[in-house]
């Protein structure tokens, strides 16, 4: 018992300082762009950060639970147990390292090498799932090139479609309906499919009705809008778009996030209960729960700040270039939940950024962060395993576990 | 990871800054005219000379505001050298203008009406040209902002014409104010004359900066 509230206390701080720290990746734009004030943006993503957490979470959590470490060479539950509870631990002082030296490291890569250290202490080398681990390796290098290629085509098409048009102001009005549409088809095209477990051409025919829906309700609000300066008005149509998908960020992000501070919650708490890791983990929607309220209160009383911080600084991504970056980042944010694979929302953000730089909508853009996203990578897993399989191996010495 | 994000974008954006630069410049170039009636009043222009003389120190300022965005390893779509040539440029338009301002204030003349005549026309111009070149340059943002639509690089380059048309307008003025003070040579003092020609080279000067900046500019939009 004692070890399950120390889990939930560890896990609980996780996800606080999750959504404290990375709530600017959802709504900085919006907030930036003047579209919406940090106080409504914190509000906002607080509400959305736990719907995502609770609808999306158990994909990536599951990864966490039983994709890094094989369940059948847990011969000893009391190691996987202390090994998560050290995971844990390694992570959240990690990230408190992080934070206090302004390091731009990845929750997501932290938990991973934390689970990853403990497991090879623990089970040896051959106990670790490499190629999960491949593929979640993968993956980091791949989403922010993705998301920033994503970008890059949805600023060229908002381009094409709207700026070069001969009257970019009732382009806007046309095609911007079009573009929210879409997002809202894709978002619950995966939730009626990975999360209601529906079948494939019932969840495109329910994402397709909701989608439609979302066209007429944005289509008519844009319509009321009225026409002042021709590319402000433009900028206006997507001021009001970025509200929509910077929810769509905070709602991706509690959906992949959580898992950093749910999975080891549901490892301990799936341990205590059945003894073993089952081959079907299901993760209580309890735990889910805990982490999205932690993720939720993180934003809510350090989000309005750090809202605040970033927003002054990212005034120059107009209103269709924040649209592009937010889709974008959301889109790949998503998928890799649905698939299972715990990607940094951070590292995804800075490549829509690139992307939309490099189609040219960004006046400037520090490349020279791009360098701490490598850093990233190298020094996060080797750090946070080795942590944790210092920690296990004291666990094990000092608790005499066997 | 709050900084990470903070880190990707500049502090202040250089158009911006390069708009503020032209800004200052336009509102040094309008006191030229104040000044010289100041000057032909046979009352020494120091208020304006001052004015300028702040005005230069902002806009220094704003120059470097400029370079430090261009300081660490950034991806811009306008190439550094082409910024930085477009602010050289226009550096030392204000330059010029401090230059005339403290020339005015070394000499002083009498019963020169008819030259007075020639240098308001040619000052004139030379304001003209800076006004439309600051026009380009708010152009520029919108050309930006619209993601190089055609039709806004084709309002950019019509602004880039009007400041060649103005600029010619001011050689011709320099031409004629030339041919005058040559024709008066037997009877305006040498020292005037040269003092003179100086002040008509400067003006021109002027615009010719004006011209290079927006010559550039049309380079940097293709």
């Amino acid at each position: 018992m004692i070890l399950l509230i120390l889990t939930t206390i560890l896990g609980f701080t996780m996800a606080f300082s999750i959504g404290a720290n990375d709530v600017a990746n959802s709504m900085a734009t919006a907030v930036g762009a003047r579209a919406i004030t940090p106080k409504q943006a914190a509000l906002i993503a607080m509400f959305l950060e736990f719907a995502g957490a609770l609808m999306f979470g158990a994909h990536v959590s599951k990864t966490i639970v039983k994709g890094i470490v094989k369940p059948g060479f847990i011969d000893k539950p009391e190691y996987f147990l202390y090994g998560a509870l050290s995971a844990l631990f390694a992570s959240t002082i990690w990230i408190l390292i992080a934070t206090h030296w302004s390091m731009p490291i990845s929750t997501t890569h932290s938990i991973v090498g934390g689970m990853m250290g403990f497991g090879i202490v623990a089970f040896g080398l051959e106990s670790i799932n490499w190629s999960t681990f491949l593929h979640i390796a993968v993956s980091w290098v791949i989403s922010p090139f993705f998301g920033g290629l994503l970008s890059y085509i949805t600023f060229k098409t908002i381009s094409s479609l709207i700026l070069h048009a001969n009257s970019p102001w009732k382009s806007a009005k046309r095609y911007a309906p079009l573009l929210i549409s879409i997002a809202i088809f894709v978002m619950f095209l995966l939730f009626f499919k990975k999360t209601l477990k529906m079948s494939l051409s019932i969840s495109v025919l329910y994402g397709f009705l909701i989608g439609a829906i979302g066209f007429i309700i944005t289509f008519f609000s844009i319509k009321r809008m009225k026409d002042t300066d021709e590319y402000e008005s433009v900028e206006n149509v997507f001021k009001k778009a970025q509200i929509f998908t910077s929810c769509y960020v905070s709602f991706s992000h509690g959906a992949n996030d959580v898992a950093n501070a749910a999975g080891p919650i549901a490892a301990v708490f799936i341990i205590l209960e059945t003894s073993t890791i089952p081959k079907e983990v299901e993760i209580p929607p309890l735990i889910l729960m805990i982490g999205g309220i932690g993720i939720s209160m993180g934003v809510l009383f350090m989000g309005y700040k750090v809202m605040r911080t970033v927003g002054e600084s990212i005034t120059h991504l107009t209103n269709t270039r924040g649209f592009a970056v937010d889709f974008s980042t959301a889109t790949t944010v998503l998928l890799a939940s649905v698939l299972g694979m715990p990607i940094s929302t951070t590292h995804v953000v800075v490549g829509s950024v690139t992307g939309v730089g490099l189609a040219r909508g960004v006046e400037t853009v520090n490349v020279g962060v791009l360098k701490s996203v490598i850093l990233s990578w190298i020094v996060t897993v080797p750090f946070t395993a080795g942590l944790s399989a210092l920690l296990f191996l004291v666990f094990k010495s000092t608790l005499n576990i066997v | 990871m709050v900084k990470f994000i903070d880190r990707m974008f500049p502090k202040e954006s250089p158009l911006d800054l390069m708009i503020l630069h032209g800004e200052k410049i336009e509102e040094a170039v309008r006191f030229l005219k104040p000044a010289f009636d100041k000057f032909f009043d046979g009352v020494p222009p120091l208020d304006y000379s001052e004015k300028v003389d702040k005005l230069e120190k902002e806009a220094d300022n704003i120059k470097y505001r400029i370079r430090e965005v261009y300081s660490k390893l950034k991806y811009t779509y306008f190439g550094k050298s082409d910024i930085f040539m477009i602010v050289h440029e226009m550096d030392k338009i204000i330059d010029t203008i401090d230059d005339i301002l403290k020339l005015l204030l070394m000499n002083r003349v009498e019963n020169l009406d008819d030259l007075k005549e020639l240098l308001e026309e040619l000052t004139e111009n030379v304001v003209l040209t800076v006004e439309e070149m600051v026009d380009a340059l708010k152009e520029l943002k919108l050309v930006v902002e619209s993601d190089f639509a055609p039709k806004e690089i084709e309002k950019e380059k019509a602004e880039a014409e009007e400041v060649e048309k103005e600029e010619t307008k001011t050689d011709v003025n320099t031409v004629t104010l030339g041919k005058y003070l040559f024709s008066k040579k037997y009877e305006i003092n040498p020292v005037d004359l040269i003092f003179f020609m100086e002040l008509s080279k400067l003006l021109s000067k002027i615009a010719n900066y004006a011209e290079n900046v927006v010559e550039r500019i049309s380079l940097i939009i293709r």
